[in-house]
């Protein structure tokens, strides 16, 4: 019999309740800067670049990760609410195998659905009581990737991934009497599959990159478990799940001096999506416009030169709240790095502070900030290439 | 110089990662945000509304007696008080006569030890062979039609029963039949004068029970005991209650139906309290204690334990919390055989209580209150 659970959910937006959750930025704490992770940017150490072609380029064994520490206020027209919480969202390990060949794997975070609501209400006699929701859980997958340089003109990259994934519900019925048996219910679903992923990037000059990357949609086996205080309801059964596919595309220019600007735009139509029961009426496309740019020179500070980054995001969510009202997000992304043993390492930081929803539109919304960091360390176990 | 310049970055990067990490790591309390999804329905799950609700019993309940004999008590008795009457009942071990089957039996006597030697009662009974086996789980006494005769009275079925008198004689070849192993089940002896308001009890503790003392034609004699646990009270009640009634003593219990079948079967069942009204001043002194037992079948002496409580005199109601049973009831209706109440002891004196039944006025019936939640949706 099913009483209580503890309560382990947390929030990293108020919309992360819903649907999948929050879509998670793949990309390294400059990529995130810049705008987000479909950029297409040039970087020795930029192993954890969403655009597979851009693994290509790397010159050594690189290895990255990416985390970020999200402070999110949710408010609604009578309640703000403040969560803090801490995300691990990528992590890869590229490998040159031939001057012209390198292989990756690694992890990334696709959605992030967590977080908790609860009310307080009273039964007619006066006892007294509160209802509170879980979500958790998160879609991930970990890609290979094999990533060719075609020419010095053009690099491609090939993805299989593995996918794995599962979303949590669940909710508890406690009363303050203790000697009131509390109720509680649990739905899981354990979702497994594959996917494809391709990239391009293209290299007219030495001051032009674009790039396009493909995301197959992938199918998902979901093993599903309900569990209730009511154990007699307790059920299991399978079904699937299916993402749209995605496509992204970029260009970065990069000036004679220390400017760099990108732009991106991603797009995945969730009319395509399947499972989980979510209404189909309520989803639409997900799309996301980037522009970044960077000023790599930097400022001196103590003798160290620290490159500047400034970014604007502009998202919509793929799922509307209220009916036919769209979901906003705008995210304004500054940030810095730092060169490390040499230039074998480096450490980014990238601050994100913006807002997801309207209380006048969706009669909630999130103001966020966010704190990423990256970190990408390479050593020569062979010694590849001459850097592009 | 240079190690402490690749130092500090790294000292950087690790107090940084720690930070984080542990600034990372707090919530806080549950909050109403984000019900408008619930509400919308986007979120697809229900964790169903909290309701209450009261079954009233209206018909179907009845009492029941499960044994009318009081076999654990310390004593015996024989009379009536009140509207109560009781009637000794006696089993004699002869499995061990050996020898005595090849004799004649010329005496008998019954042996009894009072309780109370001061008590100067006396009452006419008659003594009766049983022809079912005394046992406690008797309910009702099938005798002879022909009560055991006094042979030093004349063969008079009528005796005198008094403390002051300790023995009565049985007739000897009635006895002998007995010991020769020809269907012994019991003596049962009853008050005769139905307007006797007058009992008398005797010891039947271990060291002090009742016995036949047999004298055969040898001189010899043997000294037969009750048959272990075979000796008991038989109780009548002589005014069957229109109430509810349990009792010890007699095993009394009643059976109240329970209909839940308004109910989802896949409802929550929070609390599930039954109420019963008390018959103010129909509680007799002794052990309070309740329990009430779900029947695990149609045969209402088979029990699954549902709840407890305790009668309180000073108290109008008595309540059980029967959660369990009720979400039982209310997710398997097939396990449904309602609900039995009794004492929690049975055999340890006479005494009952009752309560209200379903013909009684709207806030004396029995009830169930319930606290519920709606089946949970999970799309």
């Amino acid at each position: 019999m099913l009483t209580t659970l503890p309560a382990t959910a947390w929030t990293t937006s108020l919309f992360s309740l819903n649907f999948l959750g929050e879509k998670l930025e793949a990309g390294d704490a400059r990529s995130i800067a810049l705008g987000g992770s479909t950029q297409l940017l040039q970087d020795s150490l930029g192993v954890l670049l969403l655009n597979p072609a851009l693994m290509a380029r790397l010159p050594r064994v690189t290895v990255g990760t990416g985390q970020f520490l999200a402070i999110d206020e949710g408010r609604s027209t009578d309640v703000t609410e403040q969560d803090i919480s801490f995300t691990f969202s990528s992590f890869r390990a590229a490998f040159p195998l031939t001057p012209n060949v390198t292989f990756s794997i690694g992890y990334r975070g696709r959605y992030d659905p967590d977080g908790s609501i609860g009310t307080r209400d009273s039964t007619a006699a006066g006892d007294p009581f509160t209802t509170t929701f879980f979500r958790s859980g998160g879609l991930f997958s970990v890609p290979l990737t094999a990533s060719f340089n075609l020419t010095r003109y053009a690099s491609v990259g090939l993805t299989f991934s593995f996918e794995q994934g599962f979303v949590e519900d669940r909710f508890e019925i406690v009363f303050d009497n203790g000697a009131i048996t509390q109720g509680a219910g649990l739905k899981k679903e354990e979702l497994s599959g594959n996917g494809y992923a391709a990239g391009v990037v293209l290299y007219p000059s030495d001051n032009l990159m674009l790039g396009a990357m493909w995301e197959s949609s992938i199918d998902y086996d979901t093993d599903i478990q309900e569990r209730f205080t009511q154990s007699v309801l307790d059920t299991f059964y399978t079904s699937t799940m299916r993402l749209p596919s995605s496509a992204s595309f970029g260009v970065t220019w990069r000036s004679a001096g220390s400017f760099l600007v990108a732009g991106s735009a991603a797009f995945r139509d969730f009319d395509d999506f399947e499972g989980l029961a979510f209404p189909v009426d309520r989803l639409g496309r997900e799309e996301s416009y980037s522009f970044g740019a960077e000023y790599s020179r930097g400022v001196p500070i103590r003798g160290r030169r620290f490159p500047l980054r400034l970014s604007f995001n502009y998202q919509k969510l793929p799922f509307d709240h209220p009916l036919g009202q769209d979901i906003k997000k705008f995210l304004i992304g500054f940030g810095t790095g730092i060169s490390l043993s040499g230039g074998r390492g480096k450490l980014d930081l990238a601050f994100q502070a913006g807002k997801i929803g309207s209380i006048s539109d969706n009669g909630l919304e999130d103001r966020v900030f966010r704190v990423y960091i990256g970190i990408s360390g390479s050593e020569a176990w062979t010694r590849k290439r001459e850097d592009f | 110089m240079k190690k402490t310049r690749l130092m500090m970055p790294r000292l950087c990067v690790l107090v940084l990662l720690v930070t984080l990490t542990v600034t990372g790591c707090s919530s806080d309390p549950d909050s109403p945000l984000g019900t408008d999804f619930v509400d919308g329905g986007l979120i697809g799950s229900d964790p169903g509304t909290v309701f209450q609700d009261t079954v009233i019993v209206t018909s179907g309940d009845f009492n029941f007696v499960t044994s009318a004999v009081l076999s654990a008590a310390n004593k015996l008795t024989v009379g009536r008080l009140g509207d109560i009457e009781t009637v000794m009942l006696l089993r004699f071990n002869f499995a061990n006569a050996g020898d005595d089957t090849l004799k004649t039996v010329t005496q008998v006597f019954l042996s009894l030890d009072p309780t109370d030697q001061n008590d100067t009662d006396s009452l006419n009974v008659r003594f009766f062979p049983m022809l079912d086996e005394m046992s406690d789980t008797l309910t009702s006494l099938n005798l002879a039609a022909t009560a055991i005769p006094d042979p030093g009275n004349s063969g008079a079925v009528d005796r005198t029963m008094s403390i002051a008198r300790t023995s009565y004689r049985l007739e000897p070849t009635l006895v002998e039949s007995w010991i020769d192993n020809l269907g012994h089940n019991g003596i049962a002896i009853i008050l005769v004068d139905a307007t006797t308001t007058k009992e008398l009890s005797w010891n039947s503790q271990a060291n002090v029970t009742p016995f036949l003392r047999v004298i055969f034609g040898d001189a010899t004699e043997t000294r037969y005991k009750i048959k272990v646990n075979h000796d008991g009270t038989f109780v009548t009640f002589l005014n069957p209650s229109s109430n509810l009634r349990i009792s010890d003593g007699v095993r009394g219990r009643f059976f109240l139906p329970i209909d839940l079948s308004r109910f989802d079967t896949r409802a929550i069942v929070h609390d599930a309290m039954l109420t019963l009204s008390l018959v103010p001043g129909s509680f007799t002194v002794g052990d309070q204690s309740v329990l009430i037992y779900a029947p695990a079948d149609t045969v209402i002496t088979s029990r699954r334990l549902a709840g407890a409580g305790s009668v309180d005199p000073a108290s109008t109601v008595i309540r059980f919390r029967v959660r369990e049973a009720i979400e039982e009831f209310i997710a398997n209706p097939s396990m449904n055989n309602g609900l039995v109440v009794r004492f929690t002891l049975e055999n340890s004196s006479i005494r009952q209580a009752e309560f209200f039944n379903s013909a009684a006025a709207p806030g004396l019936k029995p009830f169930l209150s319930l606290t519920l939640s709606d089946a949970p949706t999970f799309p």
